[in-house]
């Protein structure tokens, strides 16, 4: 724990210091979201194996200087050293740095890290206030507990896939890593919890978390109604939503997305579309057996707008609908320029040639919240800095590197 | 040992998936969350769910999936009295979340300028659809609105059927999810410095940051991923037809790629290990992927890929996917209630994604009824059995 003291604007994190084992998306996703809340994470690479990301993403520039596009999207505030952990004395860093560290977080496969004498029982007994977080595809242990797994994987192992698509094309995966974003997000939720958990008990803690678990929580009203009477809520239907209030439609120009939910939204876009009639029938049990009439109606009446019309229309009168937007045209909405703390745009990265947009965070403080301060780290750019803050002279640093350990 | 949040109390002003499920995550880790609907307009999840009985009785299963460890109260906060009583309640609170439209709350008196006056250290979160305030601040919106408007339906799909919907509402979660966090980080910033917060949350923003490696890419060189469906980049990283089913195989990395064709005796291609190797042969890589997985089901892929410490996982559906093995190891994921009211037989929920060594997420009590915890609530509150009577009789309970 930091003694100095803190000002009333800072960050939740400011002061807290993580040392982050992790890599590809979901681990350094939690640490990033952290990163931006003011911690001081260290993202800890082995000298010969880069975090993979880092090789890979849109610009093969970027991954041949070791900073790929699915690396800098969450890198930012994070320092980076190089450590080998298959040696003896990267152990012993790695111990001495744990032993200033409020936060530990690893993803390696269940076991390895306590294969090395790494793991939390021998960590506590190091720094016994000290939250150790390992996230796995599937947990620490159990049959599958050693299998390593991705975004895919646990996609295909939670069932995701099959709630996805069409009659005709099913199973499939969800477009982006949604999986393990939300992994993250979890993950992030474990640790700041357990700090403050320790902020009143004292106590570190271990927090075994599973992307199968966060994968199957993502599906959380899916899986309630299945286990409580065996139906599927959600089947492949692709866009054709058994709502006709809830469902998407072709306009003019594109498709829309309507989602009324309730009954005042119903009479709303009902009484809108000069059908009192139908406004009237406002209970979820009158929807049922207007269905047909409503899809035939609605089918009909959106053909004659484009669909950004019909946007600004409905949600003007109450009615939550969106225009299916591509993603260029979804960052491109005006919306984006009031959300402060979703985006920042770094004039000048290392590796890269010009500017670099990266997420932050999806939501803002009033005050000391999210943000980001320095650009995404070359690998091993700080390795002297940590070690020179661990008590490290130059000498130590230059006969660590001549042995490979950094 | 006490969990992370017990002796807080949060004031839950949120309704359908999101909002709830952001208060629940809270609750399973020991906050007590005063759940407050209106009498005459229950949140709607309590209406919705695959069981019609229940959804009559408003205990919908959307509901129940994430009500447990919750406390009930009726308000209706358009009455002055029962914006007295919402005050009382959070003069004594340490969180409020609510997920009404931008301003609905500000406009009753009990926005944050009005609550953080009578409780400075209030931790205060809104939820929205696409954040407080621009041109769409003031609209409302649900899963499948924001997952057309962020441009996840357009990343999702194959070729020929795009743009499409996620087959569940992963949004909500992953925005429930994040709003929790956000929450959770405010309370240790709050036991640092002693202030409360405000929280501005969107859903929006939380679907572009599940989507944060395309969205970087995008604004870097204008690159756009292509609705592929299962098939991706590289011949390893790609779903297949075994004898019995798909298996989607996860070799990432050069060490997986050269364990797979090495398990598979084809040390030949176990050296098209570097990333461009692996980028240029993917069709070749693949067909021969398909030729091989085809012979044997997909269970037995799973396990051979896996004991070759290659990721693979056969492609489930729920019911498969609820009952691998695995899950029995994880006891903080799902729990069973049997006797949860107005339900008849047992109810499981899912509870957390993660466990903790001492003091981690456990569900206590079942998904409470509607209002089933007014009159114990505005007791401690300091409302007499009168009091309590008589704002039942004018509707405000």
């Amino acid at each position: 724990m930091n003694d100095e003291p803190i000002s009333a604007e800072a960050r939740p994190f400011e002061g807290i210091k993580v040392v982050d084992l992790t890599h590809v998306l979901a681990g350094p996703f939690c640490a990033y979201q952290l990163a931006v809340l003011g911690a001081d994470v260290i993202k800890v690479e082995p000298p010969d194996q880069p975090d993979q990301v880092r090789k890979s993403g849109t610009d093969k520039d970027l991954n041949r200087a070791g900073m790929g596009t699915n690396f800098l999207g969450q890198a930012a505030n994070k320092r980076s050293m190089t450590l080998d952990l298959k040696t003896e004395k990267g152990r012993e860093v790695l111990r001495r740095m744990t032993a200033g560290a409020d936060v530990l977080m690893e993803n390696y496969r269940s076991g390895a890290m306590a294969g090395l004498g790494l793991g939390y029982e021998d960590l506590k007994a190091v720094n016994p206030s000290l939250v150790y977080c390992s996230m796995t595809g599937y947990g620490q242990d159990g049959p599958m507990g050693p299998y390593t797994a991705y975004d895919g994987a646990i996609q295909a192992a939670s069932g995701l896939m099959s709630v996805s698509g069409t009659p005709e094309v099913t199973p499939l995966k969800v477009g982006a890593p949604v999986v393990d974003y939300a992994s993250g997000t979890m993950a992030a939720f474990a640790v700041s919890s357990a700090l403050f958990q320790r902020s009143r008990s004292g106590l570190g803690q271990y927090i075994d978390c599973s992307m199968l678990d966060t994968s199957l929580l993502m599906l959380t009203s899916t899986v309630t109604a299945y286990l409580y009477g065996g139906k599927l809520l959600s089947v492949p239907r692709g866009n054709d939503l058994p709502s006709a209030n809830g469902c998407c439609y072709q306009t003019r120009d594109g498709l829309l997305m309507l989602a009324v939910n309730n009954p005042r939204q119903h009479e709303r876009l009902w009484t809108a579309l000069g059908h009192p009639d139908l406004a009237a029938q406002s209970s979820y049990e009158e929807w049922e057996g207007i269905e047909d009439t409503m899809k035939a109606e609605l089918k009909r009446v959106f053909l004659t707008q484009t669909a950004d019309e019909w946007e600004e229309y409905l949600n003007g009168i109450g009615v939550p609908a969106a225009r299916v937007r591509t993603l260029p045209e979804s960052l491109d909405l005006d919306q984006i320029d009031h959300r402060d703390a979703l985006f920042h745009r770094f004039e000048k990265v290392p590796g890269a040639d010009k500017p670099v947009t990266v997420p932050v965070a999806a939501f803002s403080y009033a005050h000391g919240g999210p943000r980001v301060d320095t650009p995404p780290p070359a690998m091993g750019a700080h390795t002297d800095d940590v070690l020179g803050e661990l008590g490290y002279g130059v000498d130590d640093i230059a006969a660590l590197r001549r042995a490979g350990v950094i | 040992m006490s969990r992370p949040f017990e002796g807080l109390r949060v004031i839950d002003l949120t309704h359908v998936l999101a909002g709830p499920f952001c208060a629940y995550q809270l609750a399973v880790l020991g906050a007590e969350t005063i759940k407050v609907e209106p009498p005459d307009e229950p949140d709607q999840a309590r209406e919705g769910g695959s069981d019609r009985d229940l959804n009559e009785s408003r205990m919908g299963t959307l509901y129940m999936a994430q009500g447990a460890n919750k406390r009930s109260v009726t308000l209706d906060l358009k009455q002055i009295e029962g914006r007295e009583v919402l005050k009382r309640l959070v003069a004594g609170a340490d969180v409020l979340v609510e997920n009404y439209r931008s301003g609905a709350l500000a406009a009753l008196g009990l926005g944050y300028e009005d609550l953080s006056a009578l409780n400075p250290t209030l931790v205060y979160c809104s939820m929205t659809g696409y954040g407080q305030d621009g041109p769409k601040g003031g609209h409302t919106a649900y899963d499948q609105v924001i997952q057309a408007a962020s441009g996840l339906m357009s990343v999702s799909g194959t070729a020929e059927v795009n743009p499409l919907m996620v087959g569940a509402p992963v949004v909500d979660y992953a925005s429930g999810t994040m709003a929790a966090f956000a929450i959770a980080s405010a309370l240790y910033q709050r036991a640092q410095t002693g202030r409360g917060q405000y929280i501005d949350f969107s859903m929006l923003d939380t679907a572009l940051i599940l989507m944060a490696s395309s969205v970087t890419a995008f604004l870097h060189d204008g690159t756009l991923p292509k609705p592929s469906g299962n098939k991706k980049s590289y011949a390893g990283n790609s779903c297949y037809q075994t004898a019995d089913g798909f298996l989607m195989l996860g070799a990432f990395n050069r060490r997986q790629h050269e364990r797979l064709w090495r398990a598979l005796d084809r040390p030949d291609l176990a050296e098209l290990s570097s990333w461009d190797a692996m980028a240029a042969n993917r069709e070749k890589l693949s067909a021969e992927l398909a030729r091989i997985l085809v012979t044997r089901p997909a269970a037995e892929w799973e396990a051979f890929f896996n004991d070759h410490a290659v990721p693979a996982a056969r492609v489930r559906s729920l019911a498969e996917a609820l009952d691998q093995g695995q899950l029995d190891h994880r006891e903080n994921l799902l729990h069973t209630f049997d006797d949860a009211p107005g339900v008849e037989g047992p109810m499981t929920v899912p509870v957390a994604a993660f466990r903790y060594a001492h003091g981690g997420p456990r569900a206590d009590s079942p998904p409470p009824a509607m209002g089933a915890d007014t009159d114990e609530v505005l007791g401690e509150a300091g409302y007499g059995a009168d009091e309590i009577a008589a704002l039942r009789g004018a509707g405000v309970i």
